[in-house]
């Protein structure tokens, strides 16, 4: 009811002058970045002014469902990072919500590709696909400026040699499959700073024995598919927080 | 310390005196503090800042100069008193940013970005963008009094290239 109200309050709000195309650049994508990308997105057709500077948001926040179909979405996508590649650009939060029956494992690795590349701070990927998992590239997995990683099934590992994530500090594992017995491990162990560690198995993970080593971690919290019957090990001296 | 006053000059010639740890919430004032910029019987002159929003900007610091003191005071304070502080200042920046009208709010925006006061550019731009949030395009033209530069043939391209987010 109160934010009912709060709306029409500002609806009634209405400023005499143009005011928005006064704001410099930056202030202008500062403002963007409180809006979700859809909502970025129908900026553009306000004015020039405003489609010249919607595309220099550094997040892009996507729900493929929010397309009319899948290749609308993965049109978009490409469209927008050959955007950010010829002007040199930076993303600093990706976050992606797919929902797809299509074999396509080309698209996820280019656009995971290209933004790992390029000083990613916050990546988010879920990824809802009866038929298969998709397989995350090995770029992710060297992402040197990452702070936060949540991947919801996905399929991850295989190719771990020179796995180094030194900034990540929050990381959310849900529904995923590793392609080694041991992938989990060494992901875990190759993030020196992490402190939240959140994970949510399967029972064909592919993981026998959760073990986590870590003397950074404060807080863990780890869920189990119905029926799972597991073994759980941890290691570390100072845990502050443990739920 | 926190009792050291200090005078700021607007464009418009009127004076303001403020508590120093508050203008520190401005990194170009506290800058000018640190390098001894800023002497004692001289007011600091604002060249892009009118008197009635730095009247603003000035209400916004002392309030938030409070809270910060409150925090250092009471570091052992439960979870729930941290959450009844929060929504009491949040309660305020709400009332605080209502109470102005809409170039109001834009001119506070680069007073703020100008001063670089940091918390307040993003109080600013996130009222701002809930204005925008969930209209038509023709609504937001019509509330921030933006004018259409496109020609029709235009807008109906840029509507058809993203026509996901029209819908």
């Amino acid at each position: 009811m109160e934010e009912k109200k709060a709306k029409v309050i500002c609806y009634q709000r209405r400023a005499r002058r143009d005011m928005i195309s006064k704001l410099p650049d930056s202030l202008i994508s500062q403002i963007l970045l409180y809006l979700p990308t859809k909502e970025v997105v129908k900026i553009s057709v306000l004015s020039k002014r405003c489609k010249s500077v919607w595309l220099l948001i550094p997040e892009l926040d996507l729900e493929c469902y929010e397309f009319p179909d899948y290749n609308a979405f993965v049109g978009f996508m490409d469209k927008f990072l050959d955007f950010y590649r010829a002007q040199n650009s930076c993303l600093d939060k990706l976050k992606l919500s797919i929902r797809t029956d299509k074999k396509d494992q080309s698209c996820v690795t280019r656009w995971i590709d290209f933004v790992a590349t390029r000083k990613l701070k916050h990546l988010d990927v879920k990824f809802i696909c009866p038929k298969y998992l998709q397989v995350m590239p090995v770029s992710l997995y060297i992402c040197e400026k990452l702070v936060y990683l949540r991947l919801h099934r996905v399929s991850l590992g295989g190719s771990f040699e020179s796995v180094s994530l030194p900034c990540v500090k929050t990381m959310c594992l849900k529904e995923n499959v590793y392609a080694k017995v041991t992938d989990f491990e060494s992901l875990i162990s190759s993030c020196p700073v992490l402190e939240d560690l959140r994970i949510a198995r399967r029972l064909d993970d592919n993981v026998l024995v959760l073990r986590v080593y870590s003397k950074t971690i404060t807080s863990l919290r780890v869920g189990f598919v119905r029926g799972f019957h597991g073994f759980f090990y941890f290691n570390r001296d100072t845990f502050r927080a443990f739920d | 310390m926190s009792s050291n006053m200090i005078m700021l000059k607007s464009s418009d010639g009127a004076s303001f005196e403020i508590e120093e740890a508050a203008a520190r919430k401005s990194k170009i004032i506290a800058n000018m503090i640190e390098v001894e910029c800023v002497d004692e019987d001289k007011a600091i002159p604002l060249q892009n800042v009118t008197g009635n929003i730095l009247a603003l900007v000035i209400e916004y610091c002392n309030k938030h100069i409070v809270d910060d003191d409150d925090d250092v005071a009471t570091e052992e304070a439960s979870e729930e008193e941290e959450e009844a502080k929060k929504k009491k200042v949040d309660d305020w920046e709400a009332e605080f940013m209502n109470s102005m009208s809409l170039e109001t709010m834009f001119e506070l925006l680069l007073a703020a970005n100008y001063l670089n006061i940091k918390s307040l550019i993003d109080l600013v731009c996130q009222t701002i963008a809930n204005n925008i949030k969930d209209k038509t395009p023709e609504e937001v033209r019509k509330i921030f009094s933006i004018e259409n530069d496109f020609t029709p043939e235009e807008e109906e391209e840029i509507r058809k290239e993203n026509a996901w987010a029209f819908g």
